[in-house]
């Protein structure tokens, strides 16, 4: 059975992306625009083995999206990657803290996402 | 590879029937003269059906017919040749040509045949004389016994496309 | 990134003029209230998913650009500088650079160096510059980090090589390490162009190779152009699903029809009638809701004039405030793309020189502050947009003097205001000599027209000396289906556009009266209304000639009211408007042609040209 991966990021051109090498990877995806349709999504039924967040979006961020996420116990143990252009320490510690497991620094090819999700997510 | 190779060969054989030196043309009748155009010009040959006049053109223009959704305007040749009007007969049919990029229509007496004219048969036409306007005409064809005027329909039809203005009706 | 992803550029370039849009509007409003921190979270994060998809496409220059704004927008949310003239006017022009960036990544094309080095500098003065709170903290210039995962031999060819997949020689000799970065830049260095080298062989002139470039860019911007006009339509998914409903329904309504066919006894008539009428409905809406797929708010070419007048305004000295109202306005999306030029002039010749100067408003009495109104509704089957200014108005003796000096009217020839107007859209009327200002509502006022026509809708002026003008646009709300009244004239039809008809009437024999050359009026509750005979103006052969028989249509346009007289009304129906000229040409008082119900051609009549055609046909003497 394919694995499903949450992605939330307010771009849709990123979105279209990540879900394009995803898909393409085999793996089934569920796509939010910012973080309230993410817990939606979560609160809705979806059931991700991974959540793929970018951090700077509207409504919620992405931060605050870890946090809740972490907050319900279906998914209190479920990797999150986070995505952020800077390889900024201060931004990954706060990501850590909120209970990220690892993070992306954009700009990255298909094949280092899916590498990563694999570090996380063993087969 | 191999197949874009053979399917250029394929697109590239020769067309069959015409001639290397001449060209074909579709004759039909006006009044009592037979003209031809360039097969190549002919989009289709339609039966008559009802067109609609429009205000304040020239009575060359017989008016608009609707050919499968696009508005073509109809050229009545009798009225451009200044010949008199002519009872509709079964006979009757509208000749579609494609004159740059333009479609249009025009009536005819009667569709005869497509002939093939080499082109040392085709003389200028006459400077005068002709029982239509020479200007008109590309040239004059032999095609055995009979002979073809040779419609120039750009400028035929082009013609009317330079009327403007408003026409009393008198 | 590999060229599995090349597929999402469109993607990338539609969502980032977006975004663009977003933070060019967003730093307008910021201007009014500096202290809208959402506001400057919107414009951050536009910026931001800039920067981190280009980078995704390998578009390194637009990320770093996009980076250096970045900072400075961090450092407005960090209230470590404030909002100031400077501040916004950088960021604004950042915004231009972004977009131009962008576009160089579009069109594979680069971007002037220079322009980009002005930029930064800007930017970097600016951050410098403000009012830092924490001045123990200098901006340090930040090293491109972004760029850091890219592969290095693809940062030094740059972006523009990215697109398609298309690798050049150096890139490659670089990747598979025959050839050093620094050997390629200077080989690439110490190439000469194609021109050059013609040149040095005297094979051309270098005035020829500069036609060839110039002739080179124009194909390149042709190309461009052409791209753009193959342009998608976003369409909002709520339209998308009530049309599938619909469609559903059509299937529905079919599937009863046909078995109700297989098996119909004469009885059953009063239901198939019913399932007709149910079709009729059927189509209708679905008619209606593909059309407004092609609808789309006016607000997507007024948000545009916000910067322009602003940039205006401070071009000119002047204060201006911009009102834009009715941005939600729906209209054909083709009608919305064609408009765009023809209101910017409109605005800009109010604020150029509609509005005056500070001081001579003040003397006028007026507030110092110049106010431009936009407002777009809908007023029957049309939209209006309408451009107000509280300027000088019109100056009916200069237009006057200038129309006479280019002999567009007779030496004391008395004239309506509302022909002096009128004055200003003929061709040439003010391209020369400008400087006299004739308020300079002349220049290519008469473009503004032809375009404004040409979409089927027309252009009216208000104007007051010392008060202000207005301009207000009509504009058809589709260019693909209008709704007509279908009438008879002896044997022929034709259709008179619904919007137009005021009201029909079937005169009494009194109400007619003869005028001493020029035909006959129709008195309308107490109005004299000028009757053109369609049968006249039309070369008809009707069944009834005198407008006391006839049945009286009366249409108004541009605020001129007639009534045509016809033979019989046939009905009401939608039609969708078929071009005369795509294999004809356009035929005076023919607005365009459509297929009738039974196959045959009608024609839809352009009431502004009838008028004009009875007109002339009246001055021939007929």
């Amino acid at each position: 059975m394919g694995k499903t991966v949450l992605v939330v990021d307010d771009s849709s051109t990123m979105r279209q992306m990540v879900t394009f090498s995803l898909k393409g990877a085999g793996y089934d995806v569920v796509e939010a625009g910012d973080g309230e349709e993410a817990v939606a999504k979560l609160n809705g039924g979806a059931k991700p083995h991974v959540v793929i967040t970018d951090l700077n979006m509207p409504k919620m961020d992405g931060l605050a999206l870890i946090s809740a996420v972490r907050a319900m116990p279906a998914f209190k143990f479920t990797p999150i990657l986070m995505l952020t252009t800077e390889s900024d320490d201060a931004k990954k510690k706060a990501g850590q803290a909120a209970g990220a497991t690892g993070w992306l620094v954009k700009p990255f090819g298909p094949d280092q996402m899916l590498a990563v999700i694999k570090k996380v997510l063993p087969a | 590879m191999a197949a874009a190779v053979a399917a250029v060969t394929k697109g590239s054989e020769p067309q069959v029937g015409v001639d290397a030196d001449g060209s074909q043309f579709l004759t039909f009748c006006v009044g009592d003269e037979v003209y031809g155009v360039d097969i190549l010009r002919v989009q289709e040959i339609k039966g008559y059906t009802t067109v609609t006049r429009i205000p304040n053109t020239p009575a060359s223009i017989k008016g608009v017919l609707n050919l499968r959704g696009t508005i073509v305007p109809v050229v009545d040749l009798r009225a451009t040749f200044g010949m008199p009007a002519a009872e509709r007969t079964t006979l009757t049919v509208i000749v579609v040509l494609v004159v740059r990029d333009k479609v249009t229509g025009v009536i005819v007496d009667a569709v005869s045949d497509v002939v093939n004219i080499a082109k040392k048969d085709i003389q200028a036409p006459p400077a005068f004389g002709a029982k239509v306007d020479v200007s008109f005409l590309s040239g004059i064809g032999k095609c055995g016994e009979k002979l073809v005027a040779l419609l120039d329909i750009d400028r035929l039809l082009s013609d009317e496309e330079e009327y403007e203005g408003v026409k009393p009706t008198a | 990134m590999s060229g599995d992803l090349s597929q999402f550029k469109d993607a990338f370039f539609e969502e980032s003029a977006e975004l663009l849009q977003t933070m060019e509007e967003g730093l307008l409003q910021l201007e009014q209230s500096p202290d809208d921190l959402d506001l400057l979270n919107r414009i951050f994060r536009a910026a931001h998913s800039i920067k981190g998809s280009s980078g995704m496409f390998g578009f390194t220059a637009v990320t770093e650009f996009t980076h250096k704004v970045e900072g400075l927008l961090d450092k407005l949310r960090n209230a470590q500088i404030v909002v100031t003239e400077a501040v916004m006017t950088a960021l604004l022009e950042a915004t231009d650079g972004m977009k131009s960036l962008v576009e160089a990544a579009h069109t594979g094309q680069g971007a002037d160096p220079e322009l980009f080095e002005s930029l930064k500098a800007k930017i970097e003065a600016v951050q410098r510059g403000g009012p830092s709170i924490s001045p123990a903290e200098p901006a340090p210039a930040q090293a491109a980090a972004p760029a850091a995962a890219v592969p290095e031999s693809r940062r030094a060819v740059g972006a523009s090589e990215s697109d398609s997949g298309h690798r050049r020689l150096g890139e490659i000799l670089v990747q598979s390490g025959v050839v050093s970065e620094d050997q390629l830049s200077q080989a690439l260095s110490a190439q000469k162009r194609v021109g050059e080298i013609l040149v040095e062989q005297k094979a051309v002139t270098p005035v020829q190779v500069a036609k060839a470039l110039e002739k080179q860019q124009q194909i390149d911007a042709a190309a461009v152009d052409k791209k753009s006009e193959a342009a998608s339509i976003r369409v909002d998914t709520v339209k998308i699903d009530k049309l599938i409903n619909l469609v559903g329904e059509l299937v529905i309504t079919q599937s009863m029809l046909s078995d109700l066919g297989r098996r119909f006894e004469p009885d059953q008539l009063p239901v198939l009638l019913e399932r007709l009428s149910q079709l009729e409905r059927n189509t209708r809406e679905i008619q209606e809701r593909v059309m407004s797929v092609r609808m789309m708010p006016i607000g997507s070419v007024f948000n545009r004039f916000p910067r322009l007048v602003r940039d205006l305004a401070s071009k000119n000295g002047k204060k201006i405030t911009l009102h834009i109202h009715g941005e939600g306005t729906e209209l054909d999306k083709t009608v919305l793309e064609s408009i765009g030029d023809p209101l910017t002039h409109l605005v800009r010749n109010s604020a150029d020189h509609g509005l005056e100067p500070p001081e001579e408003r003040v003397k006028a009495g007026k507030p110092e502050q110049g106010v431009i109104r936009l407002n777009a509704y809908h007023e029957g089957g049309a939209v209006c947009i309408t451009i107000t200014d509280d300027g000088r108005g019109l100056n009916r003796e200069k237009i006057l003097a200038k129309a006479l000096k280019q002999g567009l009217i007779g030496d004391g020839e008395p004239l309506p205001d509302d022909q002096i107007w009128a004055l200003i859209f003929k061709p040439g009327f003010s391209t020369a000599d400008k400087l006299t200002d004739v308020s300079g509502r002349g220049v290519g006022m008469d473009v503004v027209r032809r375009n404004i026509e040409g979409l089927g809708g027309s252009v009216g002026i208000k104007t007051q000396a010392g008060q202000g003008s207005t301009f207000t646009l009509k504009l058809p709300l589709t260019l693909a289906i209008i709704e007509g009244m279908t009438v008879r004239v002896g044997t022929e039809t034709y259709i008179v556009p619904l919007v137009s008809i005021v009201e029909s009437i079937q005169p009494t024999a009194e109400a007619v009266k003869p005028v001493v050359g020029k035909g006959e009026v129709v008195e309308v509750r107490g109005t004299y209304v000028p009757v053109v005979r369609l049968h006249e103006a039309f070369g008809i052969k009707a069944d009834v000639t005198e407008p006391a028989d006839a049945i009286l249509v009366i249409v108004e346009t541009e605020g001129e009211q007639v009534a045509l007289s016809v033979d019989e009304l046939l009905g009401q129906q939608q039609v969708v408007i078929k071009s005369l000229e795509q294999n004809f040409r356009k035929v005076p008082g023919v607005a365009g042609a459509t297929i009738l119900g039974d196959g045959t051609v009608g024609l839809i009549v352009d009431v502004r040209g009838l008028i004009d055609v009875a007109r002339q046909q009246a001055v021939a003497g007929l």
